[in-house]
């Protein structure tokens, strides 16, 4: 079933006509336009371009589209921005001024981040920030339209539920519906 | 579907009944009343909501909400209770009020969770539907704590199964003697993990066992719903109409019968009570849209406004035969409020069963029925709880706790992870004449009316049971053979359950208690309160369905009252 058959079917299942703002954004998808011009309120330009990279390395692309290429480090300049208190983002901009540093300096930028990566769940308290980067970079990614139905069995209305199904090792995991992280 | 909704300006309105509220009861109320042929005006503090048309959620991909469904903190400080609900986000906040529009005073720390629009707190709850049994309704009196209950099971059993077969429970029929089976819809299913778990229980433990949720959510249709399709977002509201609220249920049906007239965006001010006759003649109430103040007339009045507010309405109506509250000669109204004590227990790991997994995302989850306490009392406190169990296996976010990252890490938080379990209590509280609510002396809202000042604690009883509460999590997770277990007890203040019962409790005796055993006033023979604030004592069960049966009886038994003269 396509997106324009799934509205069609809902309407006819609630009797109701979908609202035109959900309808606009069903048809176009995920809306991505513009992001080139993107001017970052959190990050300065140049960690911002850094982050575009290392987020690439948290999540690089694979099967499925790297964190930039669905502009996780715009998301993660405006939760950032909107979702963090004065307290953490004070802290949280101090760590990236470190890691962006450290990153453009590496000569190995994986091995670089993997480093930190480790250190910060050694519970190092001093690249404590990474996993803030971590944590938001996943679920920004993981919850983009590429997350969701690339990255994940994203079954939109299941229609049923049946307790006890079989597993291989493909089976991709449901994409998250319930927004609480 | 157009209700028939009054305009603004229009005063001097008379109807059968008034029914304050729409919430879980409001609506039931509603729905009785009208069916039995009376002419009911349901006055609703908060907006409109009709159902499907005003889920403006409800189909939303992930990705269409900018942040992923958080909110902005700077927005976050008009909602500084309601944001530490656990469904707060962008998808649910238009269901909760704005605390910065509707303060109330925590004289003690209490989380007071609402949602003033049609419907009420009905389209956010959780849907377990329990019964309570004898051993509920005869503790108080057996063990010397608060009053007897005025009911016993058989008063209400007719009552549970009358708003079961309406609101349509899925579930099983257990044969538990202290949770009693129910009419019920087809139960929806377990999984393999929880099976596992209920097998090693069973051969644990003699006296517990793991069932799956009763749950007012359709496993087929019913009653013009339709099925559940398992997205497990109720909280959006639902296109189906599968779970239950007022907005897809007893308003509609209400509607259908031609007696129904909404009043929405209408604050009570007070009822009006008429010294000579020594009844409820009307309602007054505040316009919120543009401050005009009216008045409504009935021969019969229902008070559903949710436990606090049915007091607060309550204490506000002051008269000079009632100078401490209206229907207060007893002194009890604004005392005794309880909560269920909860957010403790246990989590845990399992790596077997591999090769198995589920389709959709079930709104149900799992429930250990209360086993302390039963046969007799032989733990160092009284009464008990109960466990709601969540299972699944793990997703992406279990990245969050720990190393990796890469092309390698990322493919394998794709896959579905371990197993995983989340036991949580829900213990019973006990009454107490110091848990209670008054009115604000110099504090006032917007429309001018007292703020609801707020003063419970959990006391010696709850802290002994949360000891028991959280260390037979560990043991049963434990017995199930998991990898790893964990417990934690997160410590909410009282409102956290949303649960919040009691301060206008029932009894036999007028001296020590608000009401009768029909919910029916003590002092004012045409005034009934049927929402939580009516509960004697707090059972560890879930207690929508209880405020739903009580309704529903004492509509019966007004209606006859009504129609014989009485009132």
């Amino acid at each position: 079933m396509n997106r324009r058959q799934l509205i069609q079917a809902m309407a006819v299942i609630t009797g109701h006509a979908m609202f035109p703002s959900v309808l606009s954004s069903f048809l176009t998808g995920c809306a991505n336009a513009e992001m080139s011009g993107y001017v970052p309120t959190f990050f300065s330009k140049d960690e911002f371009n850094s982050m575009a990279e290392i987020i690439d390395v948290i999540i690089p692309a694979t099967k499925t589209k790297s964190a930039s290429q669905v502009y996780m480090h715009v998301f993660l300049d405006q939760v950032f921005t909107q979702c963090l208190d004065k307290d953490a983002q004070t802290k949280l901009k101090d760590g990236i001024k470190d890691l962006v540093k450290g990153f453009n300096d590496a000569k190995d930028k994986i091995q670089y981040v993997t480093a930190i990566d480790k250190k910060a769940f050694d519970k190092d308290e001093t690249v404590a920030y990474f996993k803030t980067i971590k944590r938001f970079t996943m679920i920004g990614f993981f919850t983009s339209q590429e997350g969701e139905e690339k990255a994940s069995n994203y079954v939109k209305i299941p229609s049923e539920y049946k307790g006890e199904i079989a597993l291989d090792a493909n089976t991709l995991n449901y994409g998250k519906t319930n927004l609480q992280y | 579907m157009p209700f028939n909704i009054l305009g603004k300006g229009v005063s001097g309105n008379t109807y059968d009944a008034i029914v304050i509220g729409s919430g879980i009861t409001g609506g039931i109320a509603a729905k009785e009343l009208t069916e039995a042929g009376l002419k009911v005006l349901v006055l609703e503090r908060g907006r409109m909501v009709e159902h499907i048309k005003d889920y403006p959620t409800v189909m939303k991909d992930p990705w269409e909400f900018p942040l992923r469904n958080m909110v902005p903190l700077e927005e976050q400080k008009q909602y500084e209770v309601q944001k530490t609900l656990y469904l707060f986000g962008e998808d649910s906040k238009h269901f909760l009020v704005k605390d910065s529009d509707h303060p109330y005073i925590q004289d003690k720390p209490f989380k007071w969770y609402r949602g003033y629009q049609l419907g009420g707190r009905s389209l956010l709850w959780s849907k377990h539907c329990y019964r309570y049994s004898n051993l509920d309704f005869e503790a108080n009196t057996k063990e010397g704590i608060g009053i007897d209950w005025p009911i016993r099971y058989k008063d209400i059993a007719p009552w549970y199964g009358k708003i079961e077969s309406y609101i349509g429970i899925s579930g099983n029929r257990d044969g538990i003697a202290n949770l009693p089976d129910g009419n019920y819809l087809p139960p929806f299913e377990m999984n393999a993990f929880e099976k596992h778990i209920r097998e090693r229980l069973r051969k644990n433990f003699k006296d517990r066992d793991l069932i799956i949720g009763r749950m007012a959510i359709l496993t087929q249709d019913h009653n013009g719903r339709q099925k559940c399709h398992s997205r497990n977002l109720c909280h959006r509201g639902c296109v189906f109409g599968a779970p239950y609220s007022s907005n897809s249920g007893a308003l509609p049906d209400a509607h259908k019968t031609g007696n129904l007239t909404l009043r929405p965006f209408s604050v009570v001010h007070s009822l009006i009570y008429d010294d000579n006759t020594r009844r409820i003649k009307g309602v007054r109430v505040i316009d919120s849209e543009n401050n005009q103040s009216l008045e409504f007339f009935s021969k019969l009045v229902f008070l559903n406004a949710s436990t606090l507010g049915s007091t607060q309405i309550l204490l506000q109506s002051k008269t000079n035969e009632f100078p401490n509250g209206l229907a207060n000669t007893s002194g009890a109204l604004g005392h005794y409020l309880m909560d269920h004590h909860a957010l403790i227990g246990a989590i845990g790991g399992y790596s077997g069963l591999k090769n198995s997994f589920y389709y959709g995302q079930r709104p149900a989850s799992v429930y250990i029925p209360r086993f302390r306490n039963v046969k007799q009392n032989d733990q160092p406190y009284l009464r008990g709880f109960g466990f709601e169990n969540y299972t699944s296996r793990s997703d992406w976010t279990r990245g969050f706790d720990a190393p990796g990252i890469g092309a390698e890490w990322k493919e394998s938080m794709t896959k579905p992870g371990d197993w995983f379990a989340y036991f949580e209590a829900y213990g019973e509280t006990l009454p107490d004449h110091n848990n209670m609510v008054t009115l604000s002396e110099d504090k006032k809202d917007k429309w001018g009316l007292p703020l609801l000042k707020i003063s419970m604690e959990y006391r010696e009883n709850e802290r002994k049971m949360r000891v028991d509460m959280q260390q037979t999590a560990v043991d049963m997770l434990k017995a199930a053979e998991l990898d790893w277990v964990s417990p934690f007890d997160y410590k909410g203040a009282p409102g956290t359950v949303i649960h919040e019962m009691g301060t206008a409790r029932m009894g036999n005796d007028p001296k020590t208690s608000v009401l009768n055993k029909w919910n029916q006033s003590h002092d004012i023979a045409n005034l009934f309160v049927t929402d939580g604030s009516c509960m004697v004592s707090s059972p560890c069960q879930n207690p929508s369905l209880t405020y739903m049966a009580l309704t529903a009886r004492a509509c019966d038994y007004a209606v006859k009252e009504l129609k014989n003269g009485s009132i």
